[in-house]
């Protein structure tokens, strides 16, 4: 029991077993031997442990940054992924201001708010800024002399891809629509929505990489505080 | 009252005394038995705080405390918020 209770006392801290290390032993010996006594002096040693305030700079900054980049890592992680749906359609003529009146047309936020309803997205977000969301996530562009893709991009895949489709339909609807297309464009989809695909974020990895030198700023600014505290007391 | 370094201080008030002799009276005037890891643990933020410092002696294994004139100051405001607590305690208590 002894034994045991002297080996606590090497996880306390070295400055602190150099100033109370002996006076511990001493108290050890005169108190006698308890099993409870163990668990207070590993209690203890993890408490002088966690005395931030006595680290040196570059611990502080050091632990900082790799905490940070730990947090960071696990929010990444954490982001829901998105998949996005992608059709391919072809126009003849191509008319790319006629394709953009289409578009208009087929996208208006009484358009994008019904899909918002219909498919329960964005939570409980305001429309307004939903819609925005849901603009943000459509992406119509060239792909060819004559041939273009539509996708859209979700965290749920099958929603992406039933939402390309109905995107599909409202550009065709759109399109057969003479106020909207009065010189006969031609819009036909070459291949449906495939199977959505998980899309590669870099905002994930930029949060990640991140964390690092924001905790070790945060450190920066955490030991020169402490410093200044400590040269304030005279600890 | 169970705050370590309060039960130190107040050991500390009657005279110096190394850690044992420390343990012994806390157990004897608050029926608390600090374990060695809070005992310590108290002793060390006192001396960091400049509330109690070491006295020499020629055992150093048993190295005594002194309280420092910081930390009667602290004692008695310390002791003297807790008998406000005390005081108002037990009058609502007879009112009641």
């Amino acid at each position: 029991m002894k034994r045991v209770l002297r080996f606590l006392i090497y996880l306390y801290p070295a400055w602190w077993r150099r100033r109370y290390g002996r006076e511990m032993e001493a108290l050890l010996e005169d108190s006698g031997s308890r099993w409870r006594d163990a668990w207070d002096l590993f209690r203890g040693a993890m408490e002088m442990r966690m005395q931030i305030s006595r680290w040196s700079f570059a611990r502080i900054v050091i632990a900082c940054g790799i905490a940070g980049l730990v947090l960071a890592s696990v929010a990444a992680l954490s982001m829901p992924y998105r998949y996005r749906s992608t059709a391919t359609f072809k126009i003849e003529p191509v008319d790319t201001d006629a394709l953009d009146r289409v578009v208009h047309a087929a996208f208006t936020p009484q358009a994008l708010s019904d899909i918002i309803r219909q498919e329960h997205l964005y939570g409980e977000a305001p429309i307004e800024g939903s819609i925005e969301r849901l603009r943000r996530a459509i992406l119509i562009r060239p792909t060819g002399s004559n041939l273009g893709q539509v996708s859209f991009a979700y965290e749920n895949p099958a929603q992406a891809q039933r939402i390309t489709q109905d995107l599909i339909g409202r550009i065709v609807s759109a399109n057969v629509n003479p106020s909207v297309n009065p010189n006969g464009m031609r819009i036909e989809f070459a291949a449906p929505p495939g199977p959505p695909k998980r899309q590669f974020e870099g905002k994930r990895l930029s949060l990640a990489g991140l964390g690092l030198p924001g905790g070790m700023l945060f450190g920066v600014v955490l030991a020169l505080i402490l410093r200044r505290r400590r040269a304030r007391t005279g600890n | 009252m169970s705050d370590p370094t309060l039960l130190v201080l107040a050991s500390l008030a009657e005279g110096d005394k190394h850690g044992y002799a420390m343990m012994e009276d806390i157990e004897l005037f608050a029926g608390v038995r600090l374990g060695p890891g809070t005992l310590y643990g108290a002793i060390t933020r006192l001396e960091e705080r400049g509330w109690i410092g070491p006295v020499k002696t020629r055992d150093e294994r048993r190295q005594p405390y002194r309280i420092t004139a910081a930390g009667q100051e602290h004692l008695a405001e310390q002791l003297a918020s807790l008998n406000r607590v005390v005081k108002t305690g037990l009058s609502r208590l007879k009112q009641a």
